[in-house]
């Protein structure tokens, strides 16, 4: 099991320029719901790279457009949808997608009302993830 | 001796409203609280007869209350007071709570009535019954929701990567060179269970999140059989005998056979509860159907309800279990509701155990 962002981020390093998709980033405080998603997307031979909270995924990736980010709205530290705003307005910007467990109160009080971030609600299946990755 | 004056001056001092009649039911004393509460002024009121003040179907019968009581001296009102209705000028009525006296006097017999305006207790009482029956909704909704959101969010992460981890494994194992079909076939199951535990969680949500029901073409026998399968695992060491008796498996109804399930289930383990101890351990599941609507009634040979406790039944929070919150039957009510249908209780029969009904109405789509 993962338990940091670094060697994923080797991961994702190493492969990146011998696959032809883009990078999946996902942002997820939940150990176990960050590797399972971790896994799933290697299972597929897709690069990804996970981080537990915003301001290491700011700080160490550089998403560029082909990249998708999965952002948990729920996260400590930096809020999930400040990490959409600041993401969103890179040049650049990769396709962003919210993830939540959170009551639809929450994610309606929580989400940047102008943003169009879709949002899968957790628990999910791989397919309600899988399905933004085609290409 | 009190003077004329002074006695006006109490009349009109007066917060009830004063009228004092003769025995043809003509005003002779009508005070200043009185013109506020029916609109005219008492040199328009005096004079009049009392029915003026009354509401027309009131009005026609009011000369005959005045000479029935004259003639049997049987009072109806007077010495007793009572709740009647006025009428304003306007035509509004006004509820009153009028006391009657009489007096005999040289020019004859009078009445003397006091008017007390219950038009502010009223329409407080009515405001505190609705400020009641919507903080008793709140406080429901709320504890369900954040209970709910609770126990969603907490178990949404464990089932999040459950899910995945199953389908990754189970991907892995469709994909090694040598695949196990017996594996391949536990994952999928395992799969299609971690599934089911998503859609309790979520309809759960949509239920807080008040969401009108999925309703799909079900197969009643077919979702009873499945509640039966789900509460004996928990009874198998209690020899309770769960019988279903209805086999039409051709029979289809529009629900949400998830919400209806958890009703059916939260029903059927009560009763298996209710019948520990007894001589008869026997749960009955049987379905009556008619033109407009299907009854699934749960049956079983426990010691019945108390009659104290069937008006508290589906309250929330006053479940006498010691596990729970006493929500159980409150929930499958307003589910059952939100199908355009009940959850009712049948009433006590000496010997005979609780039944409770649920009754689900046929849609013009189900089929029989």
């Amino acid at each position: 099991m993962r338990q940091s962002a670094a060697p994923l981020c080797f991961v994702f390093l190493a492969t990146r320029t011998t696959l032809g998709f883009g990078v999946i980033y996902i942002v997820e405080d939940d150990v176990s719901v960050r590797d399972a998603i971790a896994e799933m997307l290697e299972s597929l031979d897709l690069s990804c790279a996970a981080f537990a909270d915003g301001e290491s995924f700011l700080s160490d990736a550089s998403p560029r457009m082909d990249d998708t980010v999965f952002v948990d709205l729920h996260l400590p530290g930096l809020k999930g949808s400040d990490l959409i705003e600041k993401v969103a307005a890179l040049d650049d910007a990769p396709q962003i997608v919210a993830i939540s467990g959170q009551p639809l109160w929450k994610i309606t009080r929580d989400l940047p009302k102008k943003a169009t971030t879709p949002v899968v609600r957790k628990p999910l299946r791989e397919q309600d993830l899988l399905i933004y990755l085609q290409t | 001796m009190v003077s004329s004056s002074c006695l006006h001056s109490v009349l009109d001092t007066a917060v009830n409203g004063i009228i004092v009649i003769d025995d043809n039911g003509t005003i002779l004393i009508y005070n200043r609280a009185c013109e506020k509460m029916f609109g005219y002024k008492s040199a328009e009121a005096v004079g009049k007869s009392v029915n003026t003040l009354m509401p027309s179907a009131i009005a026609r019968q009011h000369d005959k209350f005045i000479r029935n009581y004259l003639k049997s001296g049987t009072p109806k009102v007077v010495d007793i007071g009572r709740e009647v209705v006025g009428r304003h000028q306007d035509g509004t009525e006004i509820p009153i709570e009028l006391s009657v006296g009489e007096a005999q006097t040289e020019s004859g017999h009078q009445f003397i009535g006091v008017l007390k305006d219950l038009r502010a207790t009223k329409e407080y009482e009515e405001r505190l019954r609705v400020l009641q029956s919507n903080l008793v909704t709140m406080t429901r909704v709320n504890a369900l929701d954040e209970m709910g959101a609770a126990i969603a969010h907490e178990v949404n992460q464990p089932l999040t990567a459950l899910m995945l981890y199953l389908q990754t494994a189970a991907r892995r194992s469709k994909g090694a060179d040598q695949p196990d079909e017996a594996l391949i076939s536990l994952m999928d199951k395992a799969v299609v269970e971690a599934e089911r535990a998503g859609h309790i969680i979520q309809r759960m949500r949509n239920f807080v999140e008040r969401q009108a029901p999925q309703c799909i073409g079900t197969g009643l026998a077919t979702l009873i059989d499945d509640c039966l399968e789900l509460v004996r695992v928990g009874h198998e060491a209690d020899d309770v005998e769960f019988i279903s008796t209805f086999a039409d498996y051709n029979y289809q109804l529009e629900l949400d056979s998830v919400q209806i399930q958890q009703i059916l289930v939260n029903l059927i383990r009560n009763a298996g509860e209710a019948v520990k101890g007894q001589p008869v351990k026997k749960v009955v599941i049987s379905v009556e159907t008619n033109d407009d609507n299907v009854f699934v009634k749960v049956m079983d040979t426990g010691p019945g309800l108390d009659k104290e406790a069937v008006p508290h039944l589906f309250k929330a929070f006053t479940g006498t279990k010691r596990r729970g919150l006493g929500i159980g039957l409150a929930i499958s009510r307003s589910i059952a509701q939100n199908h355009g249908g009940d959850l009712l209780v049948e009433p006590y029969e000496e010997g005979k155990g609780a039944t409770f009904t649920l009754r689900l109405p046929v849609n013009s789509k189900a089929t029989s």
